[in-house]
């Protein structure tokens, strides 16, 4: 019987999800740093040529 | 040094992979159908009452299912060697939140057999 397997289960497939959730967020951090960097860039470059002015 | 204690009981994983969830996206479009794909690998013999249904990821017991679909038979090919099939679900019997869900793989004696990766009813936001 496979009685007692379904807690098993659903911790597999949560641990599946937890697993590619964690990925998905580190990747979400890098990119949301590598926005900020590029902001930063961006907002130097503009006041680099605002002092030009 | 003293050893902590542990056990040598573990989780057979194989046996929750027995059917893999392939193509999958992290977000599918609200109002639409969306199909699911996967692969059955040689470790199971698929019987006509297995199903395939969509669980809301922290799932406890497999009656918890948000929607289902029988999982269709593959053809007289599958013997030792995978096979890929797919199901549709159809818009009106998919959830309407944006919570994650997940497919799982359920065989007629209500064993989980796989389970996807999490996915979500939105538009992705790409701006």
């Amino acid at each position: 019987s496979y009685s007692g397997d379904e807690s098993v289960a659903s911790h597999f497939a949560l641990v599946t999800a937890y697993e590619d959730i964690k990925k998905r967020l580190k990747e979400t951090e890098k990119e949301n740093s590598s926005l900020k960097r590029r902001v930063r860039i961006l907002e130097e470059k503009l006041l680099g040529s605002r002092l030009e002015e | 040094s003293e050893e902590p204690p542990t056990s040598t009981v573990f989780i057979d994983n194989c046996h929750f992979s027995q059917v893999i969830f392939i193509n999958m996206e992290k977000f599918y479009v609200p109002g639409g159908d969306i199909t699911c794909y996967y692969t059955l690998t040689e470790n199971i013999i698929p019987r006509g009452k297995d199903w395939v249904g969509i669980f809301r990821v922290g799932w406890k017991t497999t009656r918890e299912y948000y929607t289902f679909m029988w999982a269709p038979l593959p053809g007289d090919s599958h013997r030792d060697t995978t096979v890929q099939q797919q199901i549709q679900f159809k818009a009106c019997y998919l959830p309407q939140d944006d919570e994650y869900y997940q497919f799982c793989y359920v065989d007629q004696d209500g064993m989980v057999r796989g389970a996807s990766v999490p996915f979500q009813f939105r538009v992705e936001t790409e701006d």
